[in-house]
């Protein structure tokens, strides 16, 4: 019965993300992108401290810090991935 | 050995028992669909939320639903929901660089073709991508259960860290060859102390609605965050185009279903890791074909962990 869910559930994922892709697409087209990135930063930086608090934007700002590097050095982002890779060696 | 005897074989076929689990799945599909489309709720959020109603979800179906269905129920809700989500996450991804775990490391290729107008082939070659993951993982679920004896994970258990191992020295290499060696270094270190924090210590997260998970913040900042503030060039989003046909085939799912079943099986190998591993392997061509990847290793991690999870009460990928 598990596998009937994730059966009904991969048709309806399919349908919704080709549809919400469709809506976000409409959505991009009407408005400028340093508006909407500006509204998207905004929308990240007040969700973080709603969902997680304090300590999740100490989180954010460290994780910015780290993840502006290989933006600046022109760099491929794999290397970021040691943020899953490294605890997984360590525990 | 016969598993299933011929009660459970009629349950089975029960029609109330299809219609039911038929329902949940429609429910549990909006719910992905929520936490899917909002960065930072997880789909386990809502897992917990389940679990925590439990008695109350027993109480409210008792009398309609039979008492040893409820389970079934609540358990067609969380897959559903979860295979939704793993869809649907693409979509943030690609449009807002809000990544979630699973596929943090498409961002950027996602951003690209949004900014080259082509948002909706990336979210296309996503979905294709998890389309053919999920079916590839619902017809070896059963098979590979039966693969999986104790003896083979405790060897995939032992060789866990060696091939972690191995992937880390592949990833620096690769940036050794461009000249960043040590950049490199430095950047994997820092990442993997930041995320060895926000996994293992214990650092409050309480949010106003509730209990969050620090993964958002730090994969934001690290994966999204960045590209969001280097595009900002202030000219308008160019018109998107839709062709509506696939932009990628069936190969990048297929290649997927391959790291996917290794990351469903290897605790701590995450499906960002899975996918790293693959593009380090067997590169991908196009960024179409890289996210169509990603895409069906998330899907078949997310299938084959609740599978396992269901059947031998253990996960293995941390799901």
């Amino acid at each position: 019965m598990m596998l009937v869910a994730a059966a009904i559930g991969s048709m309806l994922g399919y349908a919704l993300t080709i549809q919400s892709g469709k809506f976000a697409s409409r959505l991009v087209t009407r408005v400028d992108q340093r508006m909407m990135n500006r509204i998207v930063i905004l929308f990240l930086v007040i969700i973080v401290p709603v969902t997680t608090g304090f300590w999740g934007v100490i989180i954010l700002a460290m994780a910015l810090m780290v993840g502006y590097i290989p933006v600046t050095c022109n760099m491929g982002k794999t290397v970021l991935c040691g943020c899953l890779i490294l605890p997984s060696l360590l525990t | 050995m016969r598993i299933i005897n011929d009660e459970t074989e009629h349950r089975l076929m029960d029609p109330l028992l299809i219609m039911l689990v038929s329902l949940s799945s429609v429910l549990g599909g909006m719910f992905g669909l929520l936490t899917g489309l909002v960065p930072g709720i997880h789909v386990n959020t809502l897992a917990s939320i389940l679990l925590i109603s439990y008695p109350m979800l027993e109480t409210l179906l008792s009398g309609t639903v039979p008492n040893e269905y409820v389970p079934i129920v609540v358990c067609s809700i969380i897959m559903s929901a979860s295979v939704v989500h793993s869809y649907v996450d693409f979509v943030p991804s690609v449009f807002i660089g809000a990544p979630d775990a699973e596929d943090a490391i498409s961002v950027l290729p996602g951003h690209r073709l949004l900014l080259s107008g082509q948002g909706m082939r990336a979210v296309r070659a996503a979905a294709i991508g998890s389309l053919i993951g999920c079916s590839v993982a619902i017809l070896m679920a059963i098979p590979m259960q039966m693969v999986m004896t104790d003896d083979v994970t405790h060897y995939l258990d032992r060789i866990t860290k060696i091939i972690l191992a191995v992937v880390s020295g592949i990833i620096i290499l690769n940036e050794y060859r461009k000249g960043h060696l040590i950049f490199a270094i430095i950047v994997f270190i820092l990442s993997g102390v930041l995320g060895y924090a926000v996994m293992n210590l214990p650092i409050p997260c309480e949010g106003l609605l509730g209990e969050g998970t620090l993964l958002m913040p730090m994969l934001t900042g690290l994966f999204g965050l960045p590209v969001m503030l280097e595009s900002a060039s202030g000219h308008p989003f160019p018109r998107q185009t839709d062709d509506g046909k696939d932009p990628v085939g069936f190969v990048p799912g297929l290649k997927g279903v391959i790291m996917g079943s290794v990351a469903g099986w290897f605790p701590g190998i995450t499906s960002t890791v899975g996918a790293t591993v693959s593009t380090t392997i067997m590169p991908d061509r196009t960024p179409e074909r890289f996210i169509s990847t990603v895409a069906s290793i998330g899907t078949v991690t997310t299938v084959l962990s609740l599978v396992t999870l269901s059947i031998s009460g253990g996960g293995r990928s941390g799901r």
